[in-house]
């Protein structure tokens, strides 16, 4: 039986504000996914998976909260006749419109919410803004309290900008003092309709490698379970947890867009360009049947691509234990080859969160020797008188 | 602290590293060994298994592993959300 680990389901490509470093190219389209789409989804996605399986399902890329929670009420009702018993569902939010009656479905339904929080207040309004051009920290916030007020704990992605690696201690004391502990970091990629990156060509790996390296020590330091994704999955297959780098085999992950178009590997596929790939639309699920889909020869040609690529990995980079083979779609979008190997998703995302794990490590042996020492040096002292 | 090291894992991990967890391998740092798939296992298991008296830490390895990353929506290597 299949097993994905996420699908990620489009329900309108809207959104109702207008980040600068923003990758989806179809944001001023207000279609909303159709009752025939969901009906889809429902028949043809849904009985395929094994019962046992526990798929993240994500309403994502666009602003979910723009469609009505009336929309969502009669979906989630009709998603749940076929879905996986243990699938669990959430949104990823900028925090503007999710309102009272938001907070309410999603207690209701059991839907983690995500925020989307660039940190304090200068870094996130800088770039996270309305169509007005006005900063949205002060909304997101207030949408942060309620849902806090409400006993639920979103976890937050921050996009990084090359100052706030100067701002760890601010970073730090802004997730601090507003309860926040679980956020995931990641820069402005170059990628979909996203042409430039603030991060340039500029090797910044180790800038962010030292900035996650501070949030750990002042988190150890005071306490403080400040959880960071990236980190913390990179623990884990340290720990002896399994790697699985969902977006290298085809089907792990499945898309579902507004209009029904679907893809997999990389859920940005679906705002990248290739011709040879088709634009990585590798079918309709209104109009196509999924056994077709599984063994299209599209299908077949990108998994070979994508696998050339991992073993180009495996042969060339040390973090490839932790990490399985990059992201094809900055593959794509970076090279313009699915079969190369690194990229700034490497550079900036993987590779520096696992040199600040392992420099935490260090540190607390080097702590640990520090404390020795100055123990030896007491104990001499005391000797000495 | 040992309240800490469960809601906080990393706390852990640096108590294995810093030799205050009776940990019987020392957590060897250099990359080429840190960057292997279960090069933290055997220490966390020791640990684990040696902890079991000073604090609620006596879990099995694959509950270690597991242990990480509890709460974000998605657990793989997808970064948005």
């Amino acid at each position: 039986m299949w097993r994905p680990v996420l699908i990620v389901l489009q329900p309108t490509p809207f959104c109702n504000i207008n980040c600068d470093y923003c990758y989806l190219r179809s944001r001023d389209d207000r279609t909303i996914m159709s009752a025939e789409v969901v009906g889809a989804i429902r028949d043809k996605i849904f009985p395929r998976i094994a019962s046992d399986a526990a798929p993240a399902i994500i309403w994502h890329a666009g602003e979910p909260t723009v469609v009505p929670v009336s929309w969502y009420r009669r979906t989630y009702s009709e998603l749940r006749r076929t879905a996986p018993k243990h699938a669990n569902f959430s949104l990823q939010s900028n925090g503007v419109s999710l309102s009272s009656e938001w907070i309410s479905f999603a207690r209701e339904t059991e839907t983690q919410i995500g925020l989307s929080i660039d940190g304090p207040q200068m870094f996130h309004d800088m770039r996270r803004k309305t169509r007005n051009g006005k900063g949205t920290w002060a909304l997101v916030m207030q949408t942060l309290l309620e849902l806090q007020a409400a006993r639920i704990h979103p976890n937050v992605v921050t996009v990084l900008h090359p100052l706030s690696l100067r701002a760890a201690d601010e970073y730090f004391e802004f997730y601090r003092d507003n309860g926040i502990t679980h956020v995931s970091f990641s820069i402005d990629e170059v990628e979909g309709c996203n042409s430039t990156s603030a991060f340039g060509q500029e090797e910044q790996r180790d800038a962010i490698a030292e900035f996650l390296l501070s949030l750990l020590k002042r988190a150890y330091a005071e306490q403080y379970p400040l959880h960071i994704k990236e980190v913390e999955r990179i623990a884990s297959v340290l720990a002896g947890g399994e790697l699985n780098n969902e977006q290298v085999d085809a089907w792990q992950v499945v898309v579902v867009a507004a209009n029904g178009d679907v893809t997999t590997f990389s859920p940005e596929f679906m705002e990248v360009r290739s011709k040879a790939h088709n634009n990585f639309n590798f079918g309709n699920i209104l109009r196509d049947d999924f056994n077709q889909l599984f063994e299209s020869s599209l299908i077949a040609i990108t998994q070979a691509q994508i696998r050339r690529g991992v073993e180009r990995c495996r042969a060339q980079c040390r973090y490839f234990e932790v990490c399985g083979g990059g992201a094809p779609s900055n593959k794509m979008q970076e090279n313009g080859s699915l079969e190369s190997s690194e990229t700034m998703f490497c550079k900036m995302s993987v590779q520096p969160a696992a040199e600040a794990l392992r420099r935490f490590v260090q540190w607390g042996a080097q702590q640990a020797r520090s404390n020795y020492s100055i123990f030896n040096s007491a104990i001499a002292a005391e000797q000495n008188v | 602290m040992s309240n800490y090291r469960e809601i906080w894992p990393l706390a852990f991990v640096l108590a294995i590293a810093s030799g205050s967890s009776h940990a019987d391998a020392p957590v060897d740092t250099n990359p080429a060994t840190f960057f292997q798939a279960g090069s933290l296992a055997d220490a966390l298991r020791n640990t684990s298994a040696n902890a079991g008296s000073e604090s609620r830490s006596g879990m099995n390895p694959i509950q270690l592993s597991q242990w990480f990353n509890f709460f974000n929506c998605f657990n793989g290597v997808w970064r948005r959300c």
